[in-house]
């Protein structure tokens, strides 16, 4: 190397240490500042761990005890100081100690359990929960009103509906359609059509229990020009159970003109949850869709329908070049096999034409029931 | 001037790498303490009363001595709706029989054709004992072949692939399931996490006991999967960028599989290829097209613990990753794939593709002026101990991610995973990046590596071309 390119290399080399340098130096403090924390997080999650489970063994005993007594106000009055003075730590174990306690109680124990937190004042002060700075105790609050069931409780909750985190707007979804408050209905119907503030499932899952509410809302859906809309609200309305007649022949009338496979294929297994005797004819038509979806998805629901006319189509489909409808379509014939209106005609046109579908379906029906 | 070069991008290297990656661990560790608080409003969900039904597809070539524990052990997962489809690629060994055996396995009949072409399939079976369990008997033609039979044969909605060697956790599915659970209208596939086993006590199929094994190159790998799994997966899919699900345990919505043509046979890292195919073939037309990755879905697989089984498992991965950057480069850049194509391909080639000849670049001319120049050790030192203390930034973070989540280690296994990531600087990573150099230059000569035999696991035998045939016996 030359005097001049030796020159150059030094004077590059001096940049680069003085760099790394500076970079080990950052690097360094990041080190040691991360492993710090790791420290006093490994050692005092281990002091949590215990402090919660001290602070839920008392609460327990304490739950227990007074849930025993007969006199529903004196447990909610010796409560309600216990409420009133928790910290920060005690709140969250309580919380999650009072959605337990609801959960795995009996419908009468879950009602006195209830009666007892509300006099109690559990409810304001997971009102107030709902407010306050961290998120996951926002959303932990949502979950306790979610489980008291309160009505007076669904303004809170539609507040929460603005919250910045989807987290918390979840949670108070779930919640307003665990209360089943037909007043969240145009807030959280409209979020559903329009598609904002928390995933499709969570606020149809919120939509499907509120009632007749809830099914004019689904009812809209299948009126939106968003095709998730559309499916969403054909898996809604198979999940309203209030008048099966009229949603069977709302969704047959949605498969008859729907020009998406996707929604027509969706609306097929709509209408096999949904059930019934006899399948509407839009169903029929649709095992003999071009779209190989909407083929496979209507003959699964055509097992759903305990009548004699369901049988001819699905013989049909059972020879079907598609494997994967072929199979389906025997397995609903099995499946109806064991009904009792149609069980008749799918047993014998099953052993009149054996095809290797029907013979795989009915050997995995064998051993698999 | 070509100092001057190397300084400016070594430079450029050092710092884009560290921002970027600080930023991504960041995300990781926010996004990780909400799942640790539980309040992930998919930790609430109780299954629906119809949940969807998922296959677990299990390739397996010449495993005879673990598979029968292996599926037993799959059998035991916690899930309604389950079953486990063992594809036996063709295996020369007592595989199937010894299923036979354990199982009693039952013909099924064998008609029509499967919707994606692969190698013979010689016979379908069904376990009396069992019935949650069938076994896909077929000519050899890869794991990729093997899992594309087995997805033409199983019948879940949902697709779950693992290895035969691997151990899932009895929640595993249970857990890997919720994104879809959440977000069915947006949610394709979903990635697991894989934890090293190498130094953990298995019993019948189960980790009884976690430990981080002693050996440098297991324990290594066990802290390099933890910055994989845990620092970056967790911020990549949270932005919808994530590029890859392994290939060890990974959740896909199977119509959708399907449709796209099941696993690609034309390179050797599939599962990263199916990941970047989900995004470049999906998200134009379906722009809320998500992959997400659950970090307490987990799946324990041993890693090599030999230097001769991580070096062929290196420079197979790395021809892998060159081979997809050539597929799907059409991606970079551009803002209708979304964070894949406008981050995390810009990413992926800059710190995985480039990364490593500079890195090498920089152990050379340190190498270099150690010999020619008198304060050349100084430029080496620095070198290393930059990089060391780098690399203990991110170790130091995955650890405090991993207790963050639940992934937790003891006192004792965090600093001795602590000690080798100081030490990996000078060995592991030198020769890490010497193998990938190594395989993109085998790429541009237009060698190909085979499989080569690592001592562990299964899929050793390269995909013939287009051995399509009707299912039928």
């Amino acid at each position: 190397m030359s005097k001049e390119g030796t020159e150059v290399a030094v004077v590059a080399v001096s940049e680069v240490l003085r760099l790394t340098l500076w970079m080990t130096f950052v690097s360094l403090a990041l080190t040691a500042l991360v492993t710090v924390v790791l420290i006093g997080h490994h050692s005092g999650s281990a002091r949590e761990r215990e402090g919660r489970r001290r602070v839920r063994g008392r609460f327990e005993a304490l739950a227990a005890r007074l849930l025993a007594l007969d006199d529903v106000h004196a447990a909610a009055a010796e409560l309600r100081p216990v409420v009133a003075n928790l910290d920060r730590r005690e709140r969250a174990v309580s919380a999650e100690l009072w959605i337990r306690l609801v959960g795995e109680a009996t419908p009468e124990r879950r009602a006195r359990i209830l009666e007892v937190l509300r006099e109690a004042g559990v409810v304001a002060s997971a009102e107030r929960g709902t407010r306050r700075f961290s998120p996951w105790r926002r959303a932990l609050a949502c979950d306790v009103l979610a489980r008291i069931g309160d009505q007076r409780c669904v303004p809170v909750l539609l507040e929460r509906l603005g919250d910045r985190r989807p987290e918390v707007r979840s949670a108070a979804i779930r919640a307003l359609g665990e209360i089943g408050s037909p007043i969240a209905a145009p807030a959280v119907g409209e979020a559903f059509l329009s598609r904002r503030l928390a995933p499709a499932s969570v606020l149809s899952e919120a939509i499907s229990r509120l009632g007749s509410a809830g099914a004019d809302v689904f009812e809209q859906g299948l009126e939106s020009a968003d095709p998730v809309v559309r499916i969403s609200a054909s898996f809604g309305l198979a999940a309203v159970t209030d008048e099966p007649e009229a949603q069977r022949a709302r969704l047959a009338r949605q498969l008859a003109w729907d020009g998406d496979p996707a929604v027509r294929s969706a609306v097929c297994s709509a209408l096999g949850i949904i059930g019934g005797e006899a399948p509407p004819a839009e169903l029929v038509a649709a095992t003999r869709d071009g779209d190989l979806r909407v083929r496979r998805s209507a003959v699964k629901a055509l097992g759903a329908f305990d009548d004699p006319s369901s049988v001819e189509p699905l013989i049909d489909c059972a020879d079907d070049p598609d494997r994967e409808t072929a199979i389906r379509a025997a397995e609903a014939l099995t499946r109806l096999a064991r009904r009792p209106h149609a069980g008749a005609r799918s047993r014998t046109r099953m052993e009149e034409a054996p095809t290797w579908s029907i013979r795989y379906a009915q050997a995995i029906a064998e051993l698999r029931g | 001037v070509s100092f001057d070069i190397l300084e400016f991008l070594l430079v450029l290297f050092g710092v884009t790498y560290t921002v970027s990656t600080l930023i991504l661990l960041a995300i990781s560790l926010y996004e990780m303490a909400w799942l640790a608080r539980g309040r992930l409003p998919s930790k609430h969900l109780d299954f629906p009363a119809r949940s969807p039904t998922v296959s677990l597809i299990v390739p397996a070539h010449n495993e005879e001595p673990l598979i029968v524990n292996s599926v037993t052990s799959f059998l035991q997962i916690d899930y309604p709706g389950f079953e486990v489809v063992v594809c036996d690629d063709g295996s020369t060994d007592g595989t199937f029989d010894r299923l036979d055996e354990a199982f009693d396995l039952v013909s099924l009949p064998l008609r029509g054709r499967t919707e994606l072409p692969t190698a013979r399939i010689t016979g379908v079976y069904i376990s009396r004992k069992q019935p949650a369990l069938m076994v896909v008997k077929k000519e050899n033609g890869g794991r990729s072949d093997a899992i594309n039979a087995g997805l033409c044969v199983a019948r879940g909605e949902l697709a779950a692939i693992t290895d035969a060697d691997g151990i899932l956790e009895p929640e595993a599915i249970g857990r890997i399931v919720r994104p879809y659970l959440v977000h069915p209208d947006t949610c394709v596939a979903v990635g697991g996490a894989i934890r090293i086993a190498n130094g953990s006590t298995i019993e019948d199929g189960r980790i009884v006991a976690r430990h981080v094994a002693t050996r440098g190159i297991p324990a290594t790998q066990t802290l390099e999967y933890l910055r994989g799994f845990l620092s970056s997966r967790i911020a990549w899919s949270k932005l919808n960028g994530l590029l890859i699900i392994s290939g060890a345990f990974g959740l896909f919505r199977r119509d959708l599989l399907i449709g796209l043509g099941g696993l690609s046979k034309a390179t050797l890292g599939e599962d990263m290829e199916l990941t970047m195919r989900f995004h470049h073939q999906l998200r134009p037309t379906w722009k809320h097209a998500a992959v997400f990755y659950v970090p307490d879905a987990v799946c324990w697989t041993e890693c090599p613990a030999a230097l001769s089984g991580l070096r062929t498992q290196r420079i197979r991965w790395h021809v892998g990753l060159i081979d997809n950057l050539r597929m799907h480069w059409r991606m970079f850049g551009r803002p209708r794939f979304g964070a894949a194509g406008t981050l995390a391909l810009p990413y992926i080639i800059a710190y995985e593709a480039i990364a490593p000849f500079l890195e090498l670049s920089g152990y050379i001319v340190g190498v270099y002026l150690v010999i020619t120049q008198p304060n050349g050790w100084q430029y080496l030192a620095a070198f290393l101990i930059a990089t060391v203390f780098l690399a203990q930034v991110l170790n130091s973070t995955a650890l405090l991610i991993a207790e963050v989540g639940a992934h937790r280690y003891t006192f004792k296994d965090m600093l001795s995973l602590s000690l080798w990531g100081v030490v990996e600087s000078l060995w592991y990573r030198p020769a890490n990046a010497w193998w990938r150099v190594k395989a993109t230059l085998l790429v541009l000569i237009g060698r190909r590596p085979g499989w080569g035999t690592i001592p562990r696991g299964v899929s050793l035998v390269e995909p013939t071309p287009d051995l399509a045939a009707p299912l039928t016996r």
